[in-house]
């Protein structure tokens, strides 16, 4: 099958019998909701701009397993080439959509699956390389979209995935068949999994022996039976409920998603099963793709503070401020910390190497400080932003009542409407609306629906910051550095 | 002449690529119009071999892959609106 289009992507969900529940209702025609179809619009872009002559160059590849031509987003990366594409692809679509666009987790997924299992058959005998060679060839052939799951609730952080009180906190294996494994947990914050055709699942973080049974990876489509997944609400989420509320939502189209996943018993055939019980690949997988999903932040929040950038610069035109030096300048540093972070994005890629079974890896130190100032960044560029914006991003009135003709009975006789548009003007020339435009927008991205995406996920997705700090404490060769220190003041010992 | 069109991917592009290469291809045909010959700009596509291949980039890096597409010219490049002019005139040199 060639590549789908957007609305092919769309038309494809309709036929899937996924399971969803909002606001503690089952949502059967999910793929029109209001409150998801945002999130499902940023996943069409992928689709869309793989069909754009202006942009195939970032969305396509040919695939090393098949010589055909694949959406980025199932290709297994060949070359540091690739690596950088990657980052290029993402921020390109962070640019599209000022939102989290949800397919990276699969590619990760996808990248990290496929050099694990063949050194987990190198140690264990196994045949796990050559099933996921079968299934990712089934992916790309299909340009499936797939949520890469790991985050497993955890319950209890303090205690191992055998040791809490409810053993259904880390996804595990209830079951061992001849044809395959029965499942049972659960996955959460899972970004995008309603929109996925599959969900492809990691353990989420190293497995002793004695917990083997939480050593488990596999594949599963979206309706399987046996799962169904649970919808995140988000802030200021209902105003995507009510009517004529474009101006008020800041970004009518595009919007992320995160589910809890919910795995009630599931049957997985044995030729979709990855890893089953070698927990000494576990820690392996984990950090694999925790790897690649710390350089994609490199790329698609880099996007959107492109986004974010341009919008603190629109408001202070129409603020009337735009020739202050203080907002000069601090659109200088916004764009300083965003570039930074695609510094980072790019130098992991860049320093990539191949693995035993022949597909790239990055740069785990380069990409876990990518991930570390991703942490903090998006946060300074946005306060940033609320600066530039003003308090009126978060005081001003609501569509309705600019656009109110009510009159209010005072000696003016003025509407609401009136109003409202007569205070709220800004500099000479532009649209009163315009200027709500984008100060909703900013509050949107600041403190609204999309604050999961760029400020919250920002923080923990991909691993909280102490992930990153662990896994630089153990890339940063302190012990070299000491070396260099001693050689440069003559110490001797 | 066929020239196949070839744009990076445009993650970051320091111009307006869309605008630049109309610009270059209405330069082009009227170049070509008024010269008599025939010019045919299209998007670059795999298994067609162009007289000429015009890469348009967003930035220096210059990333876009061409190796998948045949020329029987050296391809030219745009990477900066300064060099629309050069391009024009490495193109027409190859219409003449």
């Amino acid at each position: 099958m060639a590549l789908m289009t957007g609305e092919q992507y769309v038309e494809s969900l309709r036929k899937l019998n996924t399971k969803v529940y909002m606001f503690g209702q089952k949502i059967d025609n999910w793929v029109d909701h209001p409150i998801i179809r945002p999130s499902i619009n940023c996943v069409k872009m992928t689709y869309d701009l793989a069909q754009d002559p202006e942009h195939e160059d970032l969305m396509t590849a040919t695939s090393s397993l098949t010589g055909n031509k694949i959406n980025r987003f199932a290709h297994l990366h060949q070359s540091t080439d690739d690596l950088r594409k990657k980052v290029k692809m993402q921020r390109l679509l962070g640019q599209k959509t000022a939102s989290c666009f949800q397919r990276c987790v699969g590619m990760d997924a996808f990248n990290s699956m496929f050099s694990t299992t063949y050194e987990t058959d190198k140690a264990h005998g196994t045949n796990y390389h050559e099933r996921f060679k079968k299934y990712l060839t089934y992916v790309q052939d299909n340009d499936l979209t797939v949520d890469g799951a790991m985050t497993d609730p955890k319950g209890d952080r303090g205690k191992s995935q055998g040791a809490q009180t409810d053993p259904d906190m880390f996804v595990r294996i209830v079951e061992k068949r001849a044809d395959g494994i029965v499942v049972r947990g659960a996955k959460a914050h899972q970004t995008g999994s309603i929109n996925s055709h599959e969900h492809l699942i990691m353990p989420t973080q190293a497995v002793s022996e004695e917990d083997k049974q939480y050593a488990v990876a596999f594949a599963v489509p979206s309706d399987a039976e046996g799962l169904f997944m649970i919808y995140g609400r988000q802030s200021c989420d209902t105003r995507k409920l009510e009517k004529d509320a474009d101006v008020d939502l800041g970004n009518k189209e595009f919007g992320g998603q995160e589910a809890l996943v919910v795995f009630d018993d599931v049957f997985v055939p044995n030729d979709r099963v990855f890893m089953c019980e070698e927990y000494d690949f576990a820690g392996m997988l984990v950090e694999r793709f925790a790897g690649y999903h710390r350089q994609s932040y490199g790329g698609c929040k880099v996007g959107v503070g492109d986004v974010l950038i341009g919008a603190a610069a629109l408001a202070a035109d129409y603020n009337g401020a735009n020739k202050a030096s203080h907002i000069k300048d601090k659109l200088i540093e916004m764009t300083h910390l965003n570039e930074t972070l695609y510094c980072c994005g790019i130098a992991c890629s860049a320093e990539g190497y191949p693995t035993d079974a022949g597909n790239y890896q990055i740069d785990l130190l380069l990409a876990n400080v990518c991930k570390q100032n991703v942490t903090r960044f998006p946060y300074e560029i946005v306060r940033l932003a609320e600066d530039i914006a003003g308090g009126l991003m978060v005081t001003m009135p609501s569509q309705a009542d600019f656009r109110s003709d009510l009159t209010v009975p005072t000696k003016s006789g003025m509407t609401v409407g009136q109003w409202a548009n007569k205070f709220f003007v800004g500099a000479d020339g532009v649209s009163t609306e315009n200027r709500m435009r984008i100060l909703r927008f900013i509050e949107n991205i600041a403190l609204g629906a999309s604050a999961v995406g760029y400020r919250t996920e920002s923080m923990h997705g991909a691993g909280s910051p102490q992930a990153q700090r662990i896994m630089i404490a153990r890339q940063g060769n302190i012990a070299a550095k000491k070396e260099l220190a001693k050689a440069i003041a003559g110490i001797k010992e | 002449m066929v020239v196949g069109v070839k744009y990076c991917g445009g993650c970051n592009p320091r111009y307006e690529r869309r605008s630049a290469y109309e610009k270059i291809k209405s330069e082009l045909l009227l170049f070509a119009q008024k010269g008599g010959w025939d010019i045919i700009f299209e998007a670059a596509a795999e298994g067609v071999t162009y007289d000429a291949l015009l890469v348009v980039c967003g930035c220096a890096n210059r990333c876009a892959a061409i190796g998948q597409y045949h020329s029987r010219n050296i391809p030219v490049y745009l990477w900066d609106e300064s060099g629309l002019t050069d391009a024009v005139s490495e193109l027409e040199k190859l219409v003449e």
